[in-house]
């Protein structure tokens, strides 16, 4: 799908990727975790050609441009916006459209699919102020697959929604996987990457472990990744990260 | 009825009412994009300075319109210039705005040149609509309508959310140069009518109005082109009647009106249960 070669980016003087090097495989369901300020975002920034690296590139293996979706972290200022839920879903195809102030019915009937598909229907002539986080982040995901995309990226898909409404966007997002969808999420959640997400990338300006959850979440990766004393425990064979007692912050 | 057919008796109505009902569908048209991208500063800040260019234009001779449009987009150049600086969006605009307005007041006070009149300027005057003030309308209203019509799904998309619409393909900062490119049209054509103080009012109201009372961001634009036509229209009658400018009447008549669907509408957002 997508491969990352010796990728690296600098804002001025200060480095915020170094040495990327890693390949995203379709149909895979990839975690990015690491903290405020390690390049989650400029990394996906990149990869949706927003920014383009100082040093490195990525390669498609198609030979088509790569069509990306793209769900943003929730934004109050894009929720009070005085529009309906289907008007939104619909500008995800804004840009394929004919150039006209109304859309087809055929992108109409594709919308109505969209909405069928992620249980929000009922809600299509709703404002977007007027529906709970999890239906908002559905709609979010909803303008995102209008544009067919091959990969999904969503920024910090779990923040500030209630532990329900994070099950219900996984669930969506493995059948999206399994209907050959690759999914890449940046997230500061580690317990929720480690219960549900086959693939962690630890990233804090590189790569400091990639590999499935059992495999990278140990203490040293999440001590480099995070600069803090972590204790990792197991329950039923699944990594469980806590505080340490008495741990300390590293720069 | 004599109300309605006594203005036209004169022939400055009639060429005010083309110019006016083309400024009041423009204004109401992109006055909801106006009014979702938090920018009604954006819109007074550059009608406020256009007043300089206005002033420094006739002076040196020019064309009216020339100087105001020059000023337009001057003033939104150095707004973003001064933003990009790091200061705050509507320090930059306050600066820019009255320094360009300062300007314009001190050329109009010291000019003996009667096409500067600061009453007219400031709040409009439909007596002096003649038949090229109809022409440069109709141009640029046909000009902004095209633009307006073939960007409108892309427009829309970059307004709601800049990166996600480019992100999904939509050239969307390109999408700033359009969307400043018809806020200007609209400052600079309504000048004659409505005076440079007034133009954001006009932006504002119609959509303000439509937002309380519909859900449908489509539905909202097309309510807030009609409203701002209408508003026009009756406006200009009042202001033919009870003699007042007409840039006051027209305000006046849409601050009317959305206070009464204020005190009466319950608005979409509170209507949250309905939907569930």
């Amino acid at each position: 799908m997508i491969g990352i070669r010796d990728l690296g980016h600098s804002y001025g003087d200060t480095v915020v990727l170094h040495d990327i090097t890693t390949d995203i495989d379709q149909g895979e369901l990839v975690g990015i975790i690491g903290p405020s300020g390690a390049g989650k975002t400029t990394l996906l920034r990149i990869i949706l050609g927003e920014l383009t690296p100082t040093f490195g590139a990525i390669e498609s293996t198609s030979r088509e441009p790569l069509a990306v979706g793209y769900v943003p972290q929730l934004d109050a200022g894009e929720r009070t916006f005085p529009i309906t839920v289907e008007e939104m879903v619909l500008l995800g195809s804004a840009a394929f459209s004919r150039r006209r102030p109304w859309f087809d019915r055929s992108e109409k009937r594709t919308a109505a699919a969209v909405l069928e598909r992620l249980e929000i229907t009922a809600y299509r002539n709703a404002r977007l102020s007027e529906l709970s986080g999890g239906q908002f982040q559905r709609a979010l995901i909803g303008r995102a697959l209008m544009s067919q995309p091959a990969l999904l990226l969503l920024d910090e898909p779990t923040s500030g929604i209630d532990l329900r409404t994070r099950q219900q966007v996984l669930n969506l997002l493995e059948d999206l996987r399994q209907d050959g969808l690759t999914v890449v999420i940046t997230t500061h959640d580690l317990n929720w990457v480690a219960a549900h997400l086959p693939r962690i990338i630890c990233l804090n300006h590189t790569i400091i472990a990639d590999g499935s959850p059992s495999e990278v979440l140990t203490g040293p990766v999440v001590q480099a990744t995070y600069g803090a004393d972590m204790d990792v425990i197991f329950h039923n064979g699944r990594p469980i990260v806590i505080d340490a007692v008495g741990g300390t912050a590293r720069s | 009825m004599t109300y309605l057919t006594e203005p036209f008796q004169y022939d400055f109505f009639s060429r005010a009412l083309i110019v006016t009902i083309l400024i009041g569908a423009l204004a109401g048209a992109i006055g909801p994009f106006v009014l979702v991208r938090r920018m009604a500063y954006i819109g007074q800040g550059m009608s406020q300075s256009i007043l300089g260019g206005v002033a420094i234009g006739v002076t040196w001779g020019l064309d009216l319109y020339l100087g105001a449009a020059v000023a337009a987009v001057l003033s939104a150049a150095l707004i973003y210039f001064v933003r990009d600086r790091g200061i705050p969006v509507d320090t930059a605009i306050g600066i820019v705005a009255s320094t360009m307005f300062a300007i314009g007041v001190a050329v109009v006070s010291s000019s003996r040149d009667r096409r500067l009149n600061s009453t007219n300027l400031l709040f409009g005057n439909v007596l002096g609509v003649d038949t090229g003030d109809i022409i440069l309308v109709a141009v640029v209203f046909v000009a902004a309508a095209m633009i307006f019509f073939f960007n409108y799904k892309a427009l829309l998309a970059a307004t709601h959310n800049a990166a996600v619409a480019a992100a999904h393909g939509v050239r969307a900062r390109l999408m700033e140069v359009v969307f400043s490119a018809l806020l200007a049209m609209v400052v600079v054509t309504a000048l004659r009518v409505l005076g440079v103080l007034l133009v954001a009012a006009t932006l504002l109201i119609p959509a303000a109005t439509a937002t309380m009372t519909f859900r449908s961001f489509n539905h909202i634009v097309v309510a807030s082109t009609i409203l701002g036509t209408s508003f026009a229209v009756i406006g200009l009658f009042i202001s033919f009647h009870r003699n007042i400018a007409s840039g006051p009447a027209i305000v006046l008549v849409g601050a009317a009106v959305f206070i009464l669907n204020l005190l009466t509408t319950r608005s979409p957002r509170q209507s949250r249960l309905d939907v569930r």
